[in-house]
């Protein structure tokens, strides 16, 4: 099942540097890659991608380059993504305040599963 | 039917105000769309089917659109923009009020001098706002090889056709303009940037070819002559290469291809030195002279050392506010007279020549220091704008330009303290056509900042590798020499 829309720009970042903090990609690979390693929960759509990508390569948090496309793109060379240092600890800092943030909401999810259990 | 992927994909570049951005966008969503509709495809849709299904999964045009829209626009440097447009400004006023007339006939110069240098700050800002503006950087990366042969054809055109000697610079008719073929020199630049940016993965043959392109510069310079002008030239060229070195755009690795450049660059100087004694017999003795001239100015006071002589001692009779002083001998001989006289009579040569030097005799060397760091500030502003330029292209170009008028500053400073025999260009406030050319690089590298989220140019290193071959159907095939047989 895919994510609510308001559930992943937040996280979207986050998770593309993610992707990119292991290995150099073009942006059908990562939607690919997401939504297979989510099994299909992240379903990003091109046209939330490119903005997201091109912004953060505009605040220095990844680069681009270009490679030959091969067959695919019929020749035509391929845009990849590489993540910079710049990037590296925007990822740190996003995912140490996702861990604090998700154990916060998981903290209170059980608090309040624990009562409706002693409720029932 | 719904849209089809070429209507999704007008609908989204509609969006973007900015139309120098629609290309590279453009480029790398039409890439997404014809990968995703192949993969449709494979997975046995119909081609209708396919097509829907594509765009579908590319979302909305209108806000995918709008956002990109948000990311691509031009990025304003209205600071070091304002900076240079004031030293240049402040140049015409500098020599506006030097240039108060004492006769009839001076004031006939003074009119004819202050006109030429204003001309010259407005039209250096004229060129500087316009290639701010106008110039799209990724012109230089597409038409190279035009610009590159038409600046060697001009050069060449310029030497062969025609051209006059002035106090041993060449000048040329070019389009019926006289033209100091120094100044041409400085265009090689942005060029030459342009042409190691397409040396970008391609090894060993593209740090050759980097390295040979700057010669037909070189050689320009060396044959105006101006050693100044070529060690100007090769050392903005030597900072290209290197950012390319940092940036491991030739796939050799950082270091090994920095030592390598610098290693060349090392040879390749000694080599050239060796080769210019060899071959110049009268070479050893110049520079001979011209170290004893920096070493001890005084002892030929009169002869070789004359300038060298006169700016230290106007140096040594300046204050830190207010005139110097003009009683201050030149030498031991009478015959030298004053410091005083001198500055009279080299009035012009200095105004023109030595500004700071100038600036400092006539208000104090508190005078010339504020020059000397309104000039500095501008240049690491610049440097500043340079270093935070992404593209590829862009960030060359603004390397090179922005080293090239460092260089240029350094040298008008080293000439001015008498530590140097030639003279230097100081960035923006030397007037006349060296300014214009030095506003118009500074444009350039303000436009390169400018457009740098807009145009889309790649960042890194493009390894050109060889596109994966097709191969041909069937368990056993034979193409371009190579035999293939499929197990599976």
């Amino acid at each position: 099942m895919a994510a609510g829309k308001n559930l992943v720009p937040g996280s979207a970042q986050m998770l593309l540097l993610r992707l990119l903090a292991e290995r150099d990609m073009y942006g059908y690979q990562m939607i690919e890659e997401l939504a297979q390693r989510s099994n299909d929960t992240f379903a990003l759509k091109a046209g939330t991608l490119y903005p997201i990508l091109h912004a953060l390569e505009a605040d220095g948090s990844i680069e681009s380059y270009e490679q030959p496309g091969g067959a695919a793109t019929a020749g035509k060379p391929r845009r990849y993504y590489r993540i910079t240092r710049a990037g590296r600890g925007a990822l740190e800092a996003q995912q140490t305040e996702w861990r604090r943030v998700s154990r916060a909401i998981n903290a209170v999810l059980e608090t309040m599963d624990a009562r409706a259990g002693e409720v029932l | 039917m719904g849209q089809t992927r070429k209507e999704w994909l007008q609908t989204v570049t509609a969006q973007l105000r900015c139309r120098r951005a629609v290309p590279g966008v453009e480029r790398e969503l039409e890439n997404h769309l014809s990968e995703q509709y192949n993969a449709f495809v494979a997975q046995g849709c119909a081609p209708e089917e396919a097509e829907r299904r594509t765009v579908e999964s590319m979302g909305d045009p209108v806000l995918a659109g709008g956002a990109l829209d948000r990311v691509h626009r031009p990025r304003p440097a209205w600071g070091p923009f304002f900076m240079v447009a004031a030293l240049l400004l402040a140049g015409a006023l500098l020599r506006f009020f030097w240039s108060v007339p004492v006769s009839a006939q001076g004031a006939y110069l003074w009119r004819e001098g202050a006109y030429q240098s204003l001309a010259a700050a407005l039209g250096g800002t004229a060129v500087l706002a316009a290639v701010y503006f106008c110039m799209d950087v990724s012109l230089l990366a597409r038409w190279t090889k035009a610009l590159y042969i038409g600046l060697a054809a001009v050069s060449a055109y310029g030497f062969l056709a025609g051209y006059t000697l002035v106090n041993g610079r060449h000048i040329w008719a070019v389009f019926g303009m006289s033209y100091d073929a120094t100044h041409f020199s400085m265009l090689f630049i942005p060029v030459y940037a342009a042409v190691v940016y397409r040396q970008r993965g391609r090894g060993w043959a593209g740090l050759l070819a980097s390295g040979l392109a700057i010669v037909p510069g070189l050689g320009l310079c060396i044959m105006v002559p101006h050693l100044a002008a070529a060690c100007v030239l090769g050392l903005a060229g030597l900072a290209v290469c290197l950012v390319c070195c940092a940036g491991d755009w030739y796939g050799l690795g950082g270091k090994k291809s920095f030592a390598v450049v610098l290693g060349v660059t090392a040879g390749s100087l000694v080599v050239t030195s060796l080769l210019a004694l060899l071959l110049m017999p009268g070479l050893a003795g110049s520079l001979q002279r011209h170290l004893e001239v920096l070493l001890a100015p005084d002892a030929n006071a009169a002869g070789a050392g004359y300038w060298t002589n006169a700016l230290r001692r106007m140096w040594d009779g300046m204050r830190w506010l207010g005139p110097g002083d003009g009683n201050l001998p030149m030498g031991t001989g009478a015959a030298l007279g004053t410091v005083g006289e001198f500055v009279r009579k080299a009035a012009g040569e200095l105004r023109a020549d030595y500004l700071l030097v100038y600036a400092g005799w006539r208000y104090g060397i508190a005078c010339a220091a504020a020059l000397a760091a309104a000039v500095a500030g501008a240049l690491a502003w610049l440097w500043r704008t340079a270093m935070r330029t992404r593209s590829g292209i862009g960030r060359l170009c603004a390397v090179g330009c922005c080293a090239l008028l460092t260089v240029h500053g350094a040298l008008h400073l080293l000439s001015c303290l008498g530590w140097i025999t030639t003279k230097g260009m100081l960035p923006f406030l030397d007037g006349g056509w060296t300014s214009v050319m030095q506003a118009g690089l500074a444009g350039l590298l303000l436009s390169a900042f400018r457009l740098d989220d807009v145009l889309r140019e790649p960042q890194g290193m493009c390894a050109l590798e060889a596109p994966a071959r097709l191969v041909p159907a069937g368990r056993f095939a034979y193409s371009d020499g190579t035999l293939h047989i499929r197990l599976r």
